[in-house]
């Protein structure tokens, strides 16, 4: 197993889309943090006819940046760091590159010189996982520190690194969820065995479009009699991205977390267990 | 006779479809093993269950003389080229062979530069894999399947698509291997002639059932030349043969009894068997080509 780690590491720094992704959440940050300062130095709310603010919709669909109207005196990092990432980036990213690299192996047939010598081929999921949460924390780790240096060139001194606590539950939280996320659409690539099938669900999920079909869900869900106060939303990982904050409560912040861990494990599991039953084409 | 390799029954199903049926073959340590079929004969198939990429859907196999789930502790010393290389076509021949090293446990990487030379990419450098050529692939699928100094390889296809200087060059690389260091081979080719240049054992495969599993001695006596004798008393007839000195013969059945040497001496043969009273019903030269052989066995003359 560990030899599978380390060749899935050897693989991960040499691979083109390991610094293409890099490079892309490196320019996409420094984009989305401008976005964020340009929009918050020239913030009008949207407002009804009858001069009511309106408020934000409930679904956000797209790549996009989320501003706040008081951002323009002062900006906690904390909350730039989670709007970002909340803008779908970085899921998007995630999703791309998780396909790339698990189907990798399988594309080129690489896979045929090593899974004979595994007996357990579940290893070869594994490994790939833990290189994929590597190259996670690497865009997380660049996504952090541009989005501190381009905010502090846009903002000065109004951009403010309070709660370095709060920042690292922050960090670790959607770092997690990521990493499920990455998780799950590793398992649809293996069980759909088709990279670009995988790649535009994991697309579509991270752009918030799979969200219309909970949506949909939920409707016919409160018409069975289940409570108003219940979203299925609530229970998708990419949903539990854009709506993780530090401000949560203790249910909504336990319920994010139970899920992101639940997901990984089933994901993880289901992948392995196909991966050892089925053969190797 | 000790086997390293040994099949049981082993069969797949895909569907409705038998892949490989009830074949049952035996492998020795050194031995060049051929697979012979044509396109879809089953060859591929049964070298996935053997490489561990394919479960079998009845059957087993030992190797090293372990059985079952117990063969996982032997089976990182079966080397394999299934179907066309698996590589990553943005890396060097260097860094593919790098990776399956870090993958085996392999940690004197100075083994890469030697696999490279033994099957001829010494000098590819750091060229990426995707500019080579089809040949040059086919190569690097060896050496990929030599890393960790497996003590069988299996090698499927592997002069598919080769020029005839290229499938040279595969045929010496495997006989050096095959010599120097005793690793035992099983390959499969739809090519007879290539085939039986270099194997030492061979199974005929036809829909998925071995037809027949022979030595390179007992094909080359199938498909070489030899008088036919068809005789009134076979018994008589061995006498006879042996007093004049000749004794490289085999009795078929009954009535029919095979020459293998003397081949020209038809003439006296029958003489020396009318003098002592022993009638000649048929003799004749008869060469059978491997080729031949082949669709004889398997009833048609298609892809093989």
């Amino acid at each position: 197993m560990l030899n599978l780690i380390k060749m899935d590491l050897h693989r991960l720094f040499r691979i083109k889309s390991f610094w293409i992704m890099i490079l892309t959440t490196l320019i996409l940050t420094v984009f989305g943090t401008y976005m964020t300062y340009f929009g918050s130095t020239n913030y009008e709310p949207i407002v009804s006819s009858n001069n009511m603010a309106l408020e934000a919709p409930d679904i956000q669909i797209g790549f996009g940046v989320m501003i706040k109207p008081e951002w323009a005196n002062k900006v906690d990092f904390n909350e730039l760091f989670n709007s970002n990432i909340q803008g779908n980036m970085l899921a998007i990213l995630c999703a791309i590159f998780t396909v790339i690299f698990v189907n990798g192996d399988q594309k080129n047939g690489y896979i045929k010189n090593i899974a004979g010598q595994f007996s357990n081929k579940g290893m070869l999921v594994l490994s790939k996982l833990v290189a994929v949460a590597v190259q996670l924390l690497v865009i997380f780790i660049v996504f952090s520190v541009t989005s501190a240096l381009i905010g502090k060139i846009c903002w000065g001194d109004k951009l403010v690194f309070d709660a370095v606590s709060d920042f690292v539950k922050l960090f670790s939280i959607q770092y997690l969820l990521h990493f499920s996320f990455a998780s799950l659409i590793s398992a649809f690539t293996i069980i759909l065995k088709s990279g670009s099938l995988a790649m535009t669900f994991g697309i579509f999920s991270a752009a918030g479009i799979t969200s219309l079909l909970h949506s949909l869900i939920d409707i016919l869900l409160h018409k069975c009699n289940v409570s108003k106060e219940f979203s299925i939303s609530n229970y998708f990982i990419e949903n539990c991205i854009k709506t993780f904050s530090i401000d949560l409560n203790s249910d909504d912040f336990t319920r994010i977390v139970i899920v992101g861990i639940a997901v990984f494990i089933a994901s993880t599991f289901a992948s392995m267990l196909i991966m050892q039953k089925r053969d190797i084409r | 006779m000790d086997y390293i390799l040994t099949t049981n029954s082993l069969t797949k199903i895909y569907g409705k479809h038998k892949a490989a049926d009830h074949i049952s073959i035996n492998v020795r340590q050194g031995d060049i093993y051929g697979l012979i079929g044509r396109n879809g004969a089953g060859k591929t198939t049964l070298l996935k269950m053997i490489s561990g990429l394919s479960a079998p859907s009845e059957g087993d196999f030992s190797l090293f003389g372990y059985k079952g789930k117990e063969k996982a502790k032997v089976m990182h010393r079966i080397g394999t080229l299934i179907e066309a290389p698996g590589i990553y076509p943005d890396l060097s021949a260097y860094e593919n062979l790098k990776l399956k090293c870090i993958a085996m446990g392999v940690r004197d990487m100075q083994v890469i530069p030697k696999l490279l030379k033994t099957v001829g990419l010494a000098d590819t450098g750091k060229k990426r894999v995707g500019k080579f050529s089809l040949g040059m692939k086919q190569r690097l699928g060896i050496a990929l399947a030599l890393v960790g100094e497996p003590d069988i390889v299996i090698l499927d296809e592997p002069i598919n698509g080769l020029d005839p200087q290229g499938i040279a060059e595969i045929r010496e690389t495997i006989e050096k291997l095959n010599k120097e260091h005793n690793i035992t081979f099983i390959i499969s080719s739809h090519i007879l002639e290539e085939l039986s240049k270099i194997a030492t054992n061979y199974a005929i495969i036809h829909n998925g059932s071995l037809i027949q599993e022979l030595t390179q001695e007992e094909l080359l006596q199938k498909c070489s030349e030899r008088i036919e004798l068809k005789t009134d008393d076979t018994s008589k007839t061995c006498t006879i043969l042996e007093k004049m000195g000749i004794h490289k013969y085999k009795v078929v059945d009954n009535d029919t009894v095979e020459i293998f040497e003397r081949l020209h001496d038809s003439g006296d043969i029958t003489m020396k068997l009318a003098k002592n009273g022993v009638k000649t019903l048929k003799i004749s030269v008869i060469n059978e080509a491997l080729e031949d052989y082949y669709f004889n066995l398997t009833g048609g003359n298609g892809n093989a």
